[in-house]
């Protein structure tokens, strides 16, 4: 589903931010990426949403490489593929409705698609309640769970959550990692991005561990034993 | 909820403000451009119809020197025949034109009992005034007239084809000149509004929006912001050509006419609509292309 083959990326005021990374995600996988502040997780995801290309190096999705995706059809993929960015990306001057709503609507879906769908995600995520609200406010959990409700309201086949327990308390983090493996387990492939590892190692299936812009390890977790697995060579 | 409607009120006269005050800015600048272009129209289409009826005038008078009444009216169906010239030529008697030249003159030039000293005159006109010189090389050339048997104003041609040349190509500078101040207005205004909304746009980009449906707004404030200025200015320029033009025939009616008001208003609007329109949409695409472009 994503295939990152010997991928670096070069920021253009000559930040290394990813240097020689070769990873898998497959369909329907739920995966954590840790390491430090700084270490290319965000770099990682942006290169997934079609936000960076490579400097060298390939990726794919859906099979494609980004690179071969025109302009124009690169909206559509973006559609497809959900991100709860980092900074939430919310409007402050929208509504929680019209926030998720939002998203909607850049892709032409009728009013009665618009009208179905809203409720029915802030529902998914937990916050029907606050419908009406504004961002400012709403408690930061909760802000979470809107980004979260507008990164699947069209039913993307990956959902990118980039750092999505930073600044919340324990309990909190774990209602939103709850949330995420709820949409996971529909079929989505799930990327957190988390430098908070002990929040999340207990939940995690897959960890992939990075350090300074390479991956430096990258562990499937069956149900029943921690096994570790060769990180893949180009 | 109390809460959210005081925000909601906050955010709703605060967009409401900084747009209103932009786009007032953005309309009465391209309206003062298009004023001044409409205004240059207004002159220059009334010079080429003013020069047009100066020209329509301009008559070649071709004295004969066969007072036979046949040969002359053969000279002029011979001289007719040419697409150059303008309707029949008009043959003047010799009697004729000694009454209009005493008319002219005010004063009895000729014994009546004597011989009328005037030739026979052909009268010819043409439809252009490019047209005279040819016509005038054609009888020459082709009907073997003298030269010395010609009466045209030719340095009046010259003089009144030179002046209008000046302001007919002042005038399409200028407008040319009007017509890209009101695209850079636009542009500027247009991407004004697209830093404002910069977060938002971003954003649109990222959940999947496409190039278009980011666009289309933006091009539509920008055809409005084009279409109000050039029709406000298309409307104040007509209501003053039509006081203009009434004050002009009721004072200077002995002059040439200048273009009827129906149809100058006409000119104006249809001029106002193509530019206003042309403009805002090129001003406002050349914007948001160079947002988008710099973010892909
Ligand atoms: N747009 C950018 N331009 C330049 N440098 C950047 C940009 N984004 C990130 N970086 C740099 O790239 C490196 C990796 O950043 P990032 O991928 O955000 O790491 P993480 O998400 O793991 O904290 C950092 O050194 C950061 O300063
Ligand atoms: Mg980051």
């Amino acid at each position: 589903m994503i295939r990152f083959k010997r991928v670096h990326l070069t920021y253009p005021n000559g930040v290394r931010a990813l240097e020689n990374v070769n990873i898998e995600f497959k369909k329907g996988e739920l995966c954590f990426i840790t390491g430090p502040t700084g270490c290319g997780k965000s770099s990682l995801l942006k290169l997934i949403y079609l936000d960076e290309y490579p400097t060298r190096g390939r990726v794919l999705l859906f099979g494609k490489d980004t690179y071969d995706i025109p302009a124009h059809q690169a909206p559509y993929l973006r559609r497809k593929v959900g991100v709860v960015f980092q900074d939430f990306k919310l409007l402050p001057n929208k509504t929680v409705r019209e926030n998720v709503s939002f998203a909607l609507e850049v892709t032409g879906a009728s009013r009665y698609e618009i009208e179905r769908r809203t409720p029915q995600v802030l529902d998914q995520v937990g916050l029907l309640g606050k419908i009406d609200h504004f961002p400012a406010a709403l408690s930061g959990g909760e802000i979470q769970r809107v980004a979260i409700a507008r990164a699947i309201v069209n039913e993307p086949l990956i959902l990118l959550a980039d750092e999505p327990t930073g600044n919340l308390d324990p309990e909190t983090s774990l209602g939103i990692i709850t949330v995420l493996q709820r949409i996971q387990t529909r079929g989505t492939t799930v990327l957190i991005a988390s430098h908070d590892i002990p929040t999340v190692e207990r939940f995690a299936p897959r960890i992939v561990a990075m350090q300074d812009g390479g991956v430096v390890s990258d562990k499937a977790v069956t149900r029943t034993q921690a096994a570790p697995q060769p990180n893949e060579k180009g | 909820m109390f809460r959210n409607l005081v925000y909601y009120f906050k955010q709703f006269w605060f967009n409401i403000t900084r747009n209103v005050l932009m786009s007032f800015a953005a309309i009465s600048t391209s309206f003062f451009s298009q004023l001044i272009l409409g205004s240059l129209i207004l002159v220059v289409f009334n010079i080429n119809h003013i020069s047009a009826q100066v020209w329509s005038q301009v008559e070649i008078w071709c004295f004969m020197e066969t007072s036979n009444r046949e040969e002359v009216v053969a000279r002029a169906e011979q001289i007719q025949e040419n697409r150059m010239v303008r309707g029949p030529v008009e043959i003047k008697t010799p009697k004729k034109a000694l009454e209009e030249l005493e008319k002219d003159l005010e004063i009895g030039l000729w014994d009546k009992d004597e011989e009328n000293p005037l030739p026979w005159t052909l009268v010819v006109r043409v439809h252009d005034p490019d047209q005279v010189q040819p016509v005038v090389d054609f009888l020459i050339n082709d009907l073997g007239f003298k030269k010395d048997d010609l009466r045209y104003p030719k340095d009046v041609v010259r003089k009144i084809n030179t002046a209008s040349m000046v302001i007919k190509v002042g005038g399409y500078f200028l407008t040319v000149l009007m017509a890209t101040l009101t695209l850079f207005i636009i542009m500027n205004t247009i991407r004004l509004t697209v830093i404002a909304r910069r977060a938002e746009i971003r954003t649109m980009q990222l959940v999947g929006a496409t190039s278009w449906f980011i666009r289309w707004p933006f091009l539509l404030e920008g055809i409005i912001i084009g279409l109000t200025g050039s029709m406000i200015s298309a409307l104040i320029l007509g209501v003053m050509y039509y006081f203009g033009h009434d004050m002009y025939m009721r004072v200077l009616f002995f002059l040439p006419h200048p273009i009827g008001t129906l149809q100058m208003m006409r000119i104006l609007f249809t001029v106002a609509v193509i530019s206003g329109f042309s403009m805002g949409l090129a001003g406002s695409y050349i914007s948001v292309a160079r947002f988008l472009d710099e973010d892909a």
